[in-house]
This record gives C-alpha cells, sequence and structure tokens, in this order.
C-alpha cells in the first residue's frame, strides 16, 4: 500500500475514535438520545473497524525490511570509510599554513618562505633563537632574501650588546651593509645600521649615522622608526 | 510611556523592533494555531492562520522598509548604519549596504523567507485543513521564528548607538560591495535560491510527520525545489561574474569559503532534482531523497554559519561572535529532528523495488547522486577541515585551491559522462543495441568536438578529455531536444526532461568555459610610460593615457590602454579613502574566443607617465555567461508541463498516450 493511503486512513481512524469518544461524552450528559447514540456509535463503530483492517492489511502490505548480507553491509560501511580516510589523508597533505590575511580556503598555498619569514617576525623579540632559526632556513630556501639577510644581522648585532662584544656588533654591521645591496629600496638594513652606530657601537659613528639615517628615511622606514631615526640624525649632526 | 521608548531609540529603532517583534509573534501563534487547529480538529483556529502569515509579512516588510529609510536619510542613531552608511556612498550602494553585513542580511533573508512563507499561506489557502499542508506551513512559521528572534537578538540591525564619531564610524560598505551594479543583484538571487529550499524541506518534515511519505509531497514541491535550485545557480553564476568584474584577480571561481558555502547545497539540491524522478516514477529512493533535502537545508544554515559568525577568520572568532552559536545550535537542530523523523518512519520509508539494472536510467541516476554526494563532501571536509584543526591543535592552516581542483577535475569529467550517457538510458534496463543505436549521435558529437579542439591547437589530457565528454553529452542533450520537438513542436522544449536538457547544454558551455580558461590562461606583466606599447598573446597593447581621477569616496587612477591600435580600455584602481583599502577596477574586451582582461596595479604614477599593468588572455569566458543563462531559461522551460502528462505519482504501467519524460525512439 502506498504510504500516503495508509497515512489517510490513520487520520481517518483517528477522526472516528474521537468521533465515538464525543458521541459517548454527549450520551452522558444527556444531550443525545439513547436510540441515536447507538445507532450512531454502532456505524461509528462499523466504520472504524473496517478502517483498521485496512490499515492493519496495508502494514501487512509495505515493503519489508530487505534482507541484507551482512558482508555487503561491511564492505559498504568498509568502503565508505575507506573514502573518508582517503579523503581525509589527502587533504590534510593539502594543507598547508594559514598566513595573516590568507583565507580559510582557496588561493595558492603559501611557499615555505613565506610560512618562515612569519614564523620568523612573530618569534622576533619573543624568542629570539627561534626568530633566527626561521630566517636560517629562508636563507637556505633563498639566500638574497633582503628581509632575512638584515634580521640575522640585527639579531647578531643586538646578540653582541647582551654579550658586550664589540666584535659581534661589527659583524653584524657589516651584515646588514651586505644586505642593503641585496635590495637597494628596502630601508630596514639602513635604518638598524644607524641606530647600531648611534647607541652600540664604542665609540658612536655619527657620521654613518647621519648617512645611514638619511638613507632610511628616504626610503619610507616602517612609521614606528621614522621619528627616532629624525632624532637620531639631529643628536649626530650635533656631535659632527 | 511609548513616547519616552521612541525618543529612547529613535523612531526608526522603534519600529524596526516593533515590527520584528510582531512579526516574531506572529509566526508563533500561527504556528500554534495550526498545531492545535490539526491536532485538535478546532476549524476555526485555522481562520486565523491567514491573518497571521500576513502579519508575518507585514512585519518583515516594514523592517526592511524602515532600515532602507533609516540608510537612506542617514539615521546615525542606529549602530547598522553607523557601521555601512555613509554621507559618500551613492545611491545604489547604500541602498544594497541593507546586506552589505551580518544584521542587514538576516532582515534580507528574514523578508524573502516571510514572502514565500505567505506565498505558500495563499497557494494552500483552501487546504490548511490538510494535515501536510498544515505541518509543512508549522515548519514554515517556526523556521521564519527562528530568523525573526536572530534579527531580534544576535544581528539586531536596529540597536541604538550613541552619537557617531566620524573619525571611526560611517565610512560605508566595505569597497568591493561599491564598485559594481551586480551587488544589486547577486546577493538577493542568491539568497532566493538558499531561502526556497525552505519550502521543499518544510513539505519534507510534514510527509513525515504525517506518515504521507509517499510520493504526493514531491509533486506539491517539485517546482519549488526546481526554482529555488535555479535561483542558486543563478545567484553562483552572478557571483562568479562579479568576482571576474570586480576582483580584478582575472577569475571566476577561487574557493573560498564563501564560494564553497554557496556551493555545497547546490551539489546537494541537483542530486536531490535529479533523484526525485525516481522516486515520483519507481517509489525508491524514499530515505535517499528526504536526505538530500535535509542535507540541502541544513548546508544553507551551516553556509551562513561559516560565513556569519566570524568563524572563517578564526574559530576564536567564533566565540565572540553572538550569531554563531544560535546558526550551529539551529543546524544541530534541523539535523537532529530530521533525522529522528526519518527514523521514526522508517518502515514507511522502504522502496517496493530495486534497481534492476546499473545500465538504466535508475542506476544512471544513483550514479550521478553518488558523485554530486561525494563532490559535496570533499569541498564540505576541505572548507572545515582548517576549523577542525584550529579548533583541536590551535594551528592556523589554510586548504588551498589545489586540492578543490585536484579533486574537482575527475569528478566534474565522470559527472559529464554520466550528462552524456543517461538521457539516452531507458528506466529498469537497457540493451546493447539499444544503447548502441542512441548513442551513436552523441559519440560522433563528442569525437567531433575533440577533432575540433585539437585542430584548434588545444593540448593537455585533462582539458582534451573534458572537451570531448562535453561535445559527447552536447549530444545527447540534443539528441532528445530534436526528437522531444520532432513530436511536439515547441512543446518540445518544455517540462522537467526537455527543460532538463537545456540546463544540461549550460551546464556543459560552463565545463568546457573553466576547462579552457583554467588550462589556457596566460597572464603578463607590463611597466610602460605614455606612448609606448607592448606585446603579448598576438596583441599589441600601447598606454594611450595615464590620469588621476577623485570621486566622494575615493581617489585613483585611471589608465586608458588600446589594444591592437583599437578602442581603448581603462582599467583604473581605486582608493577608498574612508577605509585605505584599494580596489582594483579591471577592464574587459570580451571575445566569443577569448577575453582580454586588463588590470592597472599599484606603483602606477601619473606624474611619471609610468604604467603597470597585466594582462589576462581568458580562453571561453563568455560562455560561462552564456552557459548561465541557458540553466535559467531551462530551468524556467521545466517548469512548464509538457503535453499529454501522466500525474508522475501514477504507476509506470498507468495509461498514456503519449509521454514527454521519456525518449520514445526505439
Amino acid at each position: 500500500m502506498n504510504p500516503d493511503r495508509l497515512a489517510e486512513l490513520e487520520e481517518e481512524r483517528r477522526f472516528l475514535l474521537a468521533s465515538i469518544r464525543d458521541i459517548e461524552r454527549e450520551h452522558e450528559v444527556g444531550d443525545v438520545e439513547t436510540d441515536d447514540f447507538h445507532t450512531l456509535r454502532d456505524g461509528y463503530v462499523a466504520r472504524a473497524a473496517a478502517v483498521m483492517r485496512e490499515i492493519d492489511d496495508g502494514r501487512s502490505a509495505l515493503p519489508p525490511k530487505p534482507a541484507r548480507s551482512p558482508w555487503r553491509t561491511v564492505a559498504m560501511i568498509g568502503a565508505t570509510l575507506a573514502v573518508a580516510v582517503g579523503l581525509g589523508v589527502f587533504v590534510a597533505q593539502s594543507a598547508g599554513q594559514r598566513l595573516p590575511g590568507q583565507s580559510l580556503t582557496g588561493g595558492e598555498q603559501a611557499d615555505e618562505v613565506a610560512v618562515k619569514l612569519v614564523e620568523a617576525r612573530q618569534a622576533l623579540g619573543v624568542d629570539n633563537a627561534a626568530s633566527l632559526a626561521a630566517y636560517a632556513r629562508v636563507l637556505e630556501l633563498e639566500p638574497e632574501n633582503a628581509e632575512a639577510r638584515t634580521y640575522t644581522a640585527w639579531l647578531l648585532v643586538q646578540n653582541g650588546v647582551q654579550v658586550q662584544s664589540q666584535e659581534q656588533i661589527v659583524q653584524g654591521i657589516e651584515l646588514l651593509r651586505d644586505a642593503t645591496t641585496v635590495d637597494p629600496t628596502y630601508a630596514d638594513p639602513h635604518c638598524f645600521i644607524a641606530i647600531a652606530s648611534a647607541n652600540f657601537l664604542d665609540p658612536a659613528d655619527p657620521a654613518t649615522v647621519v648617512e645611514e639615517g638619511q638613507a632610511c628615511l628616504d626610503r619610507n622606514p616602517p612609521a614606528a622608526m621614522g621619528p627616532s631615526i629624525e632624532t637620531m640624525i639631529a643628536d649626530a649632526e650635533a656631535q659632527l | 510611556m511609548l513616547g519616552g521608548v521612541v525618543l529612547a531609540e529613535g523612531t526608526n529603532g522603534f519600529l524596526g523592533h516593533t515590527a520584528l517583534i510582531v512579526g516574531f509573534a506572529a509566526c508563533l501563534f500561527g504556528a500554534f494555531a495550526l498545531v492545535s487547529a490539526t491536532v485538535l480538529h478546532n476549524p476555526r483556529l485555522l481562520r486565523t492562520v491567514q491573518t497571521y502569515g500576513w502579519i508575518v509579512l507585514g512585519g518583515a516588510v516594514l523592517a526592511v522598509v524602515v532600515m532602507e529609510k533609516a540608510l537612506i536619510t542617514r539615521d546615525w542613531s542606529l549602530a547598522y548604519v553607523q557601521k555601512v552608511g555613509s554621507y559618500d556612498t551613492p545611491a545604489l550602494f547604500n541602498f544594497t549596504a541593507l546586506w552589505s553585513a551580518l544584521e542587514g542580511s538576516i532582515l534580507l533573508w528574514l523578508l524573502l523567507l516571510a514572502v514565500y512563507t505567505a506565498i505558500i499561506l495563499r497557494r494552500y489557502r483552501h487546504r490548511l485543513h490538510d494535515p501536510m499542508v498544515a505541518w509543512a506551513l508549522v515548519t514554515m512559521f517556526v523556521v521564519t521564528a527562528f530568523f525573526f528572534f536572530l534579527a531580534l537578538g544576535p544581528t539586531d540591525a536596529f540597536r541604538a548607538a550613541g552619537a557617531p564619531d566620524f573619525n571611526r564610524c560611517c565610512k560605508g560598505p566595505n569597497p568591493l560591495l561599491q564598485n559594481h551594479v551586480l551587488v544589486l543583484f547577486h546577493p538577493p538571487i542568491l539568497y532566493l535560491g538558499y531561502v526556497g529550499f525552505t519550502v521543499p524541506f518544510a513539505f519534507a518534515i510534514a510527509a513525515l510527520v504525517t506518515g504521507r511519505v509517499g510520493e504526493g509531497w514531491l509533486v506539491e514541491t517539485r517546482r519549488w525545489a526546481l526554482f529555488a535550485w535555479g535561483f542558486l545557480t543563478l545567484g553562483i553564476i552572478l557571483g562568479g561574474w562579479w568576482s571576474y568584474e570586480v576582483l580584478g584577480w582575472g577569475g571566476v571561481w577561487g574557493w573560498d569559503p564563501v564560494e564553497n558555502a554557496s556551493l555545497l547545497p547546490w551539489l546537494t539540491g541537483t542530486a536531490y532534482i535529479h533523484s526525485v524522478m525516481v522516486q515520483e516514477r519507481r517509489g525508491m529512493l524514499r530515505v535517499w531523497n528526504l536526505s538530500l533535502l535535509v542535507a540541502t537545508f541544513s548546508l544553507t544554515i551551516l553556509g551562513t554559519f561559516l560565513t556569519r559568525s566570524g568563524v572563517i577568520n578564526s574559530v576564536h572568532a567564533f566565540s565572540d561572535g553572538t550569531v554563531g552559536p544560535y546558526l550551529l545550535g539551529a543546524f544541530g537542530v534541523v539535523v537532529a529532528v530530521s533525522l529522528g523523523l526519518i527514523a521514526w518512519r522508517g518502515d514507511r520509508l522502504r522502496s517496493p523495488g530495486a534497481i534492476d539494472s546499473p545500465l538504466s536510467r535508475e542506476g544512471a541516476f544513483l550514479a550521478n547522486n553518488v558523485i554530486f554526494t561525494l563532490f559535496a563532501f570533499v569541498i564540505l571536509l576541505g572548507t572545515v577541515f582548517p576549523l577542525i584543526v584550529e579548533a583541536k591543535d590551535d594551528r592556523r592552516i589554510a586548504v588551498g585551491s589545489p586540492f578543490f581542483d585536484t579533486m574537482s577535475r575527475p569528478i566534474g569529467l565522470v559527472l559529464l559522462f554520466l550528462m552524456a550517457v543517461a538521457p539516452a538510458l531507458p528506466r529498469r534496463k537497457a540493451s546493447g543495441e539499444l544503447l548502441r543505436e542512441r548513442l551513436f549521435w552523441p559519440s560522433w558529437c563528442g569525437a567531433g568536438t575533440l577533432v575540433v579542439a585539437v585542430l584548434l591547437g588545444a593540448t593537455g589530457f585533462s582539458p582534451l578529455l573534458a572537451f570531448g565528454l562535453a561535445g559527447f553529452a552536447a549530444g545527447s542533450a540534443l539528441r532528445q531536444l530534436v526528437l522531444a520537438t520532432r513530436r511536439q513542436g515547441y512543446r518540445g522544449l518544455l517540462g522537467r526532461t526537455n527543460g532538463g536538457m537545456i540546463v544540461h547544454l549550460g551546464i556543459i558551455l560552463i565545463a568546457v568555459a573553466l576547462a579552457a580558461s583554467n588550462s589556457y590562461s596566460r597572464a603578463g606583466e607590463f611597466t610602460v610610460t605614455k606612448g609606448e606599447t607592448v606585446e603579448f598573446g598576438g596583441h599589441t597593447f600601447t598606454l594611450v593615457d595615464l590620469t588621476e581621477f577623485e570621486s566622494a569616496t575615493s581617489i585613483g587612477v585611471k589608465a586608458l590602454i588600446s589594444i591592437d591600435g583599437g578602442q581603448a580600455y581603462a582599467p583604473a584602481i581605486s582608493k577608498f579613502t574612508a577605509t585605505g583599502q584599494d580596489v582594483a577596477t579591471p577592464s574587459v574586451r570580451t571575445g566569443l574566443r577569448y577575453d582580454i582582461y586588463l588590470t592597472l596595479e599599484n606603483g602606477s604614477k601619473p606624474s611619471t607617465g609610468e604604467a603597470k599593468f597585466k594582462v589576462f588572455i581568458k580562453p571561453m569566458i563568455v560562455w560561462l555567461w552564456v552557459g548561465g543563462m541557458l540553466c535559467g531559461v531551462g530551468t524556467v522551460l521545466a517548469a512548464f508541463p509538457g503535453r499529454h502528462r501522466r500525474r508522475p505519482t501514477d504507476a509506470v504501467s498507468a495509461p498514456i498516450e503519449l509521454e514527454t519524460e521519456e525518449p520514445v525512439d526505439a
């Protein structure tokens, strides 16, 4: 039997049973004559019985639960799991680090250089050893990367300051000078040479501070750096 | 007292909130009246339902009108107007600012849902006593109530704000949403698709509640599902067009989470409108069809969650957002209730028969369904995988386009093959002889297309296979249309099968355009000075002029680039002064064979007359839009009944003079 027909019969059964209850209630309070009550009730009961028989027949005519081989079920579950696991492994292998501003999905996967540069920037000032390691990896992949060369040199200068080694500071400044040749438009190595020459070299080198500080300002340095470089240049010029 | 509230909230805030509260209450009363009338057989309550329906519609319309008025009159007393409004935004984009952020989008969703509910109520006004209709309307009222609740609470667009600080607020919508007229059409049409699937879902729930899980409810909802699918298709195509015309990266589809969220219900919806035909004819796949509808509806909710909860930026943003938990909760409730009802009605959902042969129309539809479902699973997995990893390991990862491209290529090819074979297959089973005869011309079409593609210089296994299969599928669709129009004249273009074949032709064009543009696009970047000419892809590009321009909202640079010494095209790049965001405006020479797509890059300096620009040569892009239009036309034609139709729920053996749904040759 079509399920729609079965549902219609069930609805009719609900209606007939409710009608029997109603007529019994009305009879109890005296709203229906006893003869009429019996006539009406018998009619409803007969109809309800016929509908219920039809429902029983209909239910037994519903398609039986198909006999499925357990092996078939196991095979289907296994195949589904295999596909899901395979896809999961593939998506995991295809995924890469999400860089700031990058969308959750789509676009090209960030290359290792970009990922390591982000790692290095994030670690800078927090965990300088990790930052240095990330920049070292960038330089392995891209030896002429201006940012990696600049910041590796700058971290060397900072380490020299920490351990009070003028030798390391001078070595770092030399590496910063090399970095300026990699990308002549990059401001940061010029700024760092100026800062190191003003604050960490003993004695300070005001001529270099003025020259490199000006080179830094000419190359549009990060906004936070500009004012302090200007102050350093002014101080150095006063010393000259 | 009332005056005090109005003064405290502002007129628009007060009116908006009132409209939403009235609409919300009407939804609850409407649902309650229907349940009471159906369960307690109280016909008096039924008479009130229509009134509640109109109140719901009135509430939603009023809320949207009030918000539009607030945006147009720049009522800064509302936080939403401060968020997306601006004195400088042009009128069109000020109007579309309604759906440019979360709160307004929910209002638009609500309006469309209320319209659908009112139409259903009107359409079935004489059948409200029918439990199936009543429960379907209860479901619609409940879903509408949920969106009223969102609009009143977590995404309150009428929230009052303090005095505006014009240095920080009131900068207008996202610049990308004020750069092209498609912003007027793409979101509402996409939403018509999303929201439209509520109707078949509501009838599916009603069928499960009433136990009438036969084929009757399918007939009631066939056109609703078709139109929802059509709108969703059109919305997705328009989204691709918008991306192409506005974003300046030269592509139409980037697999970003918002795009994926729209594709997911499209995939399950497409599977549904195919497999539903098997149920109508043979009574099979009942559980499957219900599951597909539930999946489609719940994926629209999940998609809204993914795109609107802040989870895309980070799972941690999700906990900061207010709407995310509600949407995720709604998704869970929809899935749990639906699966519970399916399990409850399990005994009635058993199929009376089985698929006789894999080489049959039913077998092909089942295969098509498996592939579409697999496709949906792949996209879903790729989209939520980064969220799962971030939630579990606190690692921020991304799944790039290569994953989606790699997976979608073979799936697309299999679907093209099925699209070629399925229309030629008869129901129940096919003989080898019959298949040979029916697939003869389509096969030649496929082979011919392949030869033409090679002669035109196409290379590469994957695109050539795509072209060959596309020709095969197009041949199959055209064969069906030719046979139908020979028999019935123009009426041979009507009806689900014939309209469906036109949709197939549209999809085939889209597939070919995507295969060609993904495989053979070329790009070059140039820096030239005024008057200088460069050559690329067999064309010359001369920088004629480079000027600065200024509008109320932006400043920018525009280049005039002459292609092959002829017409000059004007790519530009603008900086929106309020947000500082750069937005490229590409300029495209559209052609039947390929588009030449020009974008101006940052670093162009009118002072020195030096321009940096990119050229993309994109093959066959125009056929993507033509394919989209064909899909729309096919959907409309599919909604018209063909001639001599048999009731879809009649037995296959029922007599019929002539049938439009089947090829009758052989």
